[in-house]
């Protein structure tokens, strides 16, 4: 039975992290003589939201093993193993502080979170410590933030091109209804898209938050049915919520598009509804077994490779967050590269000279405008459609020209949800 | 019109599930004055093992449910004798161990079946009731009438039984019970395996519905407790009343609000139902 | 004993890093609840709002700071008294019932409370406040920047300490006498004409404004408050740690705290699978030491007069 296989991964793991928690309490030239540079994940490993937490760290680490494995990282001519510690926040922003502190204390070069509820708390303590972090949250984002990057997702920024797509191929649909978990994750998103329909001359005709806790998504779907949509918004609800929603839209009879960021489960959703249903759904991730991946994600380096290793050492536990944690790695990586040095202020500068490459292609710094810092890293972001069953890349999108476009409505649909940097508390 | 059918048999549903939860947690205190944290979980095993069996066996829906309840009564029983017989003076310090069971069921679903798999199980009765607009899927109904079923079994069997006799007897007057010749250990036991069943038997109904994570106990056990308050604890009729009153009320609230005022909402009623009656719509009153 | 722990709790931030300095200031915060938890239990009764009052404490260190500048002794005597006050709107329901609906019943205001700090953007919504500036004295020039773990564990010690003496004198006060006999026997008190429920309400208010204080040190120690902090979970592991360290002594909970945490902390190798082996600990030591941690040491026998022969009281209702 491959359980087996997986246990000894696992213990493998254990021993590793035993290794390294030894570690932290001995000075590091106990080590051997290859030189190592320390990242840290800093994310969920407990509790419910460690389904982005785990996939994310143990992404970061097939990817550290995939750099290693082909000589390291180059500063300045001298070879540097990478090396990824984790410590569980718990999704808390008071323990992912503490985790912070951690990192410090073990000299970590560069911390990547989720982001959002976790944040908080860890912006003072990395200007004072300059600790350079990643965020997969665009919002966190703000004008003291100055150690914070986003360098890979710029969640929710892709959601206006998604609605400019739809309104090119549906001309005549008129309204959309909305839903999502009330949190800065729900509220962000829909935020986001709340703007898009408005610059794309949709009438929201259902807005509702539900609960983390919710079980039963029934009730919810049959009160956004009854306002009657053309288009049904559940975005960014978790995977497997997403999958209980489109369920439920199913079996109440909706029939038209349903978007959603991530369409994680695709396949279970064709399952539990039809081929048919399901066919024009939109969303924002492309997939990894894709066998053009490589062509469009060409700033990660290997693409389906790095896919194909983290599905013979994780079996069933991708998600989108297993190649973010890498891509905000890929981006600190050519820093590091350029910069010829970890050192936090030396290496920001630099990256800010030389933007590096985003995991689809070029790409700019941006965000003064609506977080008051330039620390996101902005280019172009696909949009698949669902055909016949699985996504396909539809168009690629400008996201900051998107914007750049409709920022008077994103401002004041942010204002609502008190998301800009000057209503934070 | 047609939306409020088909919230009534939401409420219904959740309903439904809830009194299967609720009544095995106020059976549980009846008998052994056991706040049990671990019910959750227990519900838990029963949609986890209702995967394992049924889809992932390939052995069926119904075998997965005969499944659920088997593994449910067994943990029931096992966690009964290894660990609460010991703690029979203690009600405190058998909190204290439910809660570890609860820590080790959660920790030991995430490291078995993975925290980021997908489980999903198949109704046994796939379709929808549609009827002029209204749409139903079939397995609701089926939840709604096995939990029916079951319920009253559970009354038949606690009224018109010998078993059931010993264990009314037990939860009125434990020394008075034991004078009678009952044996404490076994009735406690036995009603620690019915108790689980229940929860397990809730569980596997709901497997085809909510989302199977390791931590879907969290909230159903939540809910279970301002339940059993709401109808007074160690009362099963109370308890089911109530589930009936308070899914009603949480699924009306959180269409016509969101589930967030619902959450509040359902609070302030226990508290305003408690303030009223500090026992509870049909617990026993208490000396304060 | 208390000598040995002083010293011990002094020298931390000399022997310690950055990590393990906040890591004591977050136990000497944890102290201070379960003692003040403490006060609630000696009178019988079980809580599940205790750190949501904290909570109270938190949010309006963080509404002092943020919005009116106030300084760390302001915030901190506005939050025990917040705290205070919220205690003693919510005794007046709540004290009418007891054990488990008691238990409940705080779990169901408490949570209705982080809720609402949860939905309405004044208290910051599910992010919370973030932001909250380290107390920073200048005592005619010899300024002392609390954002400096170690200084702001000396701060938290001495504030604490502080605390646990009026703690201490309280208990062996007349009115820490009449809670015990509350808990003991609650009809004879009753017979004798005291009036159990105020002096009841008095432990749920007099812990809350400890409790407060606890959560101002916590907004300052972390420099944010996020709701999440405050949700059941924190509540289960406060009567966790009160229960394993026991509650018939003073310095059982006070025991149950460290030790405990401690150990939480020295599992985090065993990563996803931490809160296993936790649940683990916690049956073994329910098992083999069913009085707690305190009963194991012998203090007991020490400090706690009158104690009683079985077991914890218990905390059920509807018999």
């Amino acid at each position: 039975m491959s359980r087996i296989n997986l246990h000894l991964t696992r213990r493998q793991a254990l021993v590793g992290a035993v290794a390294t928690t030894s570690a932290l309490a001995m000075p590091s030239v106990l080590r051997a003589a290859n030189k190592i540079v320390k990242v840290g994940a800093l994310a969920p490993l407990t509790g419910d939201l460690a389904l982005w937490g785990i996939p994310a760290k143990n992404g970061a680490e097939v990817w550290a093993n995939q750099v290693n494995k082909t000589g390291g990282i180059n500063v300045k001519g001298e070879r540097y193993d990478v090396q990824v510690v984790s410590f569980d926040g718990a999704y808390v922003a008071e323990k992912t502080l503490q985790g912070a502190r951690a990192f410090v204390d073990q000299d970590v070069k560069y911390t990547m979170v989720i982001g959002g509820d976790d944040w908080s708390a860890l912006q003072d303590f990395s200007n004072r410590n300059k600790m350079l972090t990643s965020t997969l949250y665009v919002s966190d984002l703000n004008p003291t933030s100055k150690y914070l990057l986003a360098p890979v997702e710029v969640h929710p920024f892709y959601f206006g091109l998604g609605v400019e797509y739809l309104r090119k191929v549906e001309p005549n649909l008129k309204t959309a209804a909305l839903c999502a978990q009330d949190d800065i994750t729900g509220r962000t998103s829909l935020a986001y898209w709340r703007a898009g329909f408005d610059a794309h001359g949709f009438e929201i005709v259902s807005d509702a938050y539900f609960d983390n806790s919710t079980t039963d998504f029934a009730p919810i779907v049959s009160s956004m049915l009854q306002a009657k949509p053309d288009t049904v918004c559940i975005d960014t609800t978790y995977p497997s919520v997403a999958l209980l929603l489109v369920e439920q839209l199913f079996t109440q009879g909706y029939k038209g598009r349903i978007l959603h960021a991530g369409l994680e489960l695709l396949p279970d959703m064709v399952a539990r509804t039809s081929k048919e249903f399901m066919e024009g759904s939109i969303a924002f991730f492309p997939r990894f077994d894709d066998p053009n991946i490589n062509a469009s994600a060409n700033g990660f380096s290997d693409a389906a490779g790095f896919y194909k290793q983290f599905e013979k050492q994780f079996p069933k536990q991708w998600n989108n967050t297993s190649w973010e944690f890498p891509g905000c790695l890929e981006v600190w990586k050519q820093g590091v590269e350029t910069a010829g040095t970890f050192e936090p202020d030396d290496l920001l500068a630099s990256l800010k000279a030389n933007p590096p490459k985003h995991i689809f292609g070029a790409a700019r710094w941006w965000g003064k405008e609506l977080f008051g810092i330039d620390n996101a890293l902005v280019g172009n972001w696909p949009i698949v459609a669902v055909k016949n069953g699985s996504v396909e890349i539809v168009e690629i999108g400008d996201q900051a020209a998107w914007f750049e476009a409709h920022k008077a409505i994103v401002e004041k649909r942010f204002r609502e949800e008190k998301l800009m940097p000057d209503q934070k508390r | 019109m047609q939306f409020l059918v088909e919230t009534v048999l939401n409420s219904a549903m959740a309903s439904a599930s809830t009194a299967l939860v609720v009544v095995g947690l106020a059976l549980i205190f009846g008998v052994m004055r056991i706040e049990n944290f671990a019910h959750g979980e227990l519900y838990m095993v029963g949609a986890y093992a209702t995967w394992l069996f049924g889809t992932s066996f390939g052995a069926g829906y119904w075998v997965g449910f005969a499944a659920a309840i088997l593994v449910t009564a067994v943990l029931g029983a096992a966690i009964e004798i290894l660990l609460l017989r010991r703690l029979r003076n203690n009600p405190m310090g058998a909190l204290i161990v439910t809660i570890g069971v609860l820590l080790i069921l959660q920790t030991g679903a995430a490291w078995f079946f993975g925290i980021n798999s997908n489980l999903l199980v198949d109704a046994p009765v796939s379709g929808v009731l549609s009827l002029g607009g209204f749409n139903m899927p079939w397995h609701r109904i089926v939840v709604i009438a096995a939990a029916v079923l079951i319920l009253t079994a559970l009354t038949v069997i606690l009224r018109t039984t010998k078993f059931g006799w010993a264990l009314r007897a037990v939860a009125q007057d434990k020394d008075a019970a034991n004078l009678q010749g009952i044996s404490i250990g076994r009735i406690s036991m036995s009603a620690m395996a019915l108790s689980a069943a229940l929860a397990g038997a809730a569980g596997s109904l709901m497997a085809p519905i909510v989302r199977i994570s390791p931590f879907m106990g969290q909230p159903v056990i939540i809910t279970a407790f301002i339940v059993i308050i709401l109808g007074g604890i160690g009362s099963m009729e109370g308890a089911i009343v109530a589930a009936v009153i308070y899914s009603t009320f949480f699924t009306f609230v959180s269409v016509y609000f969101d589930t967030t005022i619902a959450n509040v909402a359902g609070l302030c009623l226990m508290l305003a139902v408690l303030i009223v009656k500090p026992s509870g719509l049909m617990g026993k009153a208490q000396k304060v | 004993m208390t000598t040995t722990l002083a010293i011990a709790a002094c020298a931390v931030p000399f022997v310690a890093g950055d990590y393990y300095t906040s890591f004591a200031t977050e136990i000497a915060i944890t102290v201070l609840m379960l003692s003040s938890y403490r006060i609630v239990v000696l009178t019988g009764e079980w809580s599940f709002a205790h750190v949501v009052l904290q909570g109270a404490g938190a949010y309006t260190a963080a509404i002092m700071v943020k919005d009116h500048g106030a300084s760390f002794p302001i915030s901190l005597v506005a939050g025990s008294i917040v705290a205070a006050a919220i205690a003693a709107v919510l005794s007046m329901p709540l004290l009418k019932m007891r054990g488990f609906y008691f238990l409940m019943g705080t779990f169901a205001a408490a949570e209705a409370i982080r809720l609402l700090w949860r939905k309405f953007t004044y208290f910051g919504g599910t992010r919370g406040f973030s932001g909250i500036s380290a107390p920073y004295f200048d005592f005619g020039g010899v300024q002392i920047d609390f954002g400096r773990s170690a200084n702001y564990y000396f701060l938290t010690l001495a504030v604490v300490a502080a605390c646990l003496v009026l703690l201490w004198r309280l208990e062996r006060s007349r009115l820490g006498k009449v809670w015990k006999t509350i808990e003991q026997q609650d009809v004879l008190a009753q017979s004798v004409g005291i009036d159990t429920r105020r002096y009841r309400r008095i432990a749920f208010v007099i812990a809350a404004a400890f409790a407060g204080i606890a959560g101002v040190l916590l907004a300052y120690a972390f420099g944010s408050v996020t709701p999440n902090r405050f949700s059941l979970n924190f509540a289960l592991y406060l009567m966790i740690w009160a229960i394993v360290g026991g509650t018939r002594t003073f310095f059982g909970v006070i025991v149950g705290g460290i030790v405990l945490m401690a150990f939480d902390e020295s599992l985090r190798f065993a990563e996803q699978l931490r809160p296993g082996v936790y649940g683990v600990i916690l049956i073994l030591v329910m098992l083999f030491w069913p009085q707690g941690l305190e009963r194991l040491i012998g203090w007991t026998g020490l400090y706690g007069r009158g104690v009683s022969k079985a077991a914890p009281v218990s905390s059920e209702g509807g018999a």
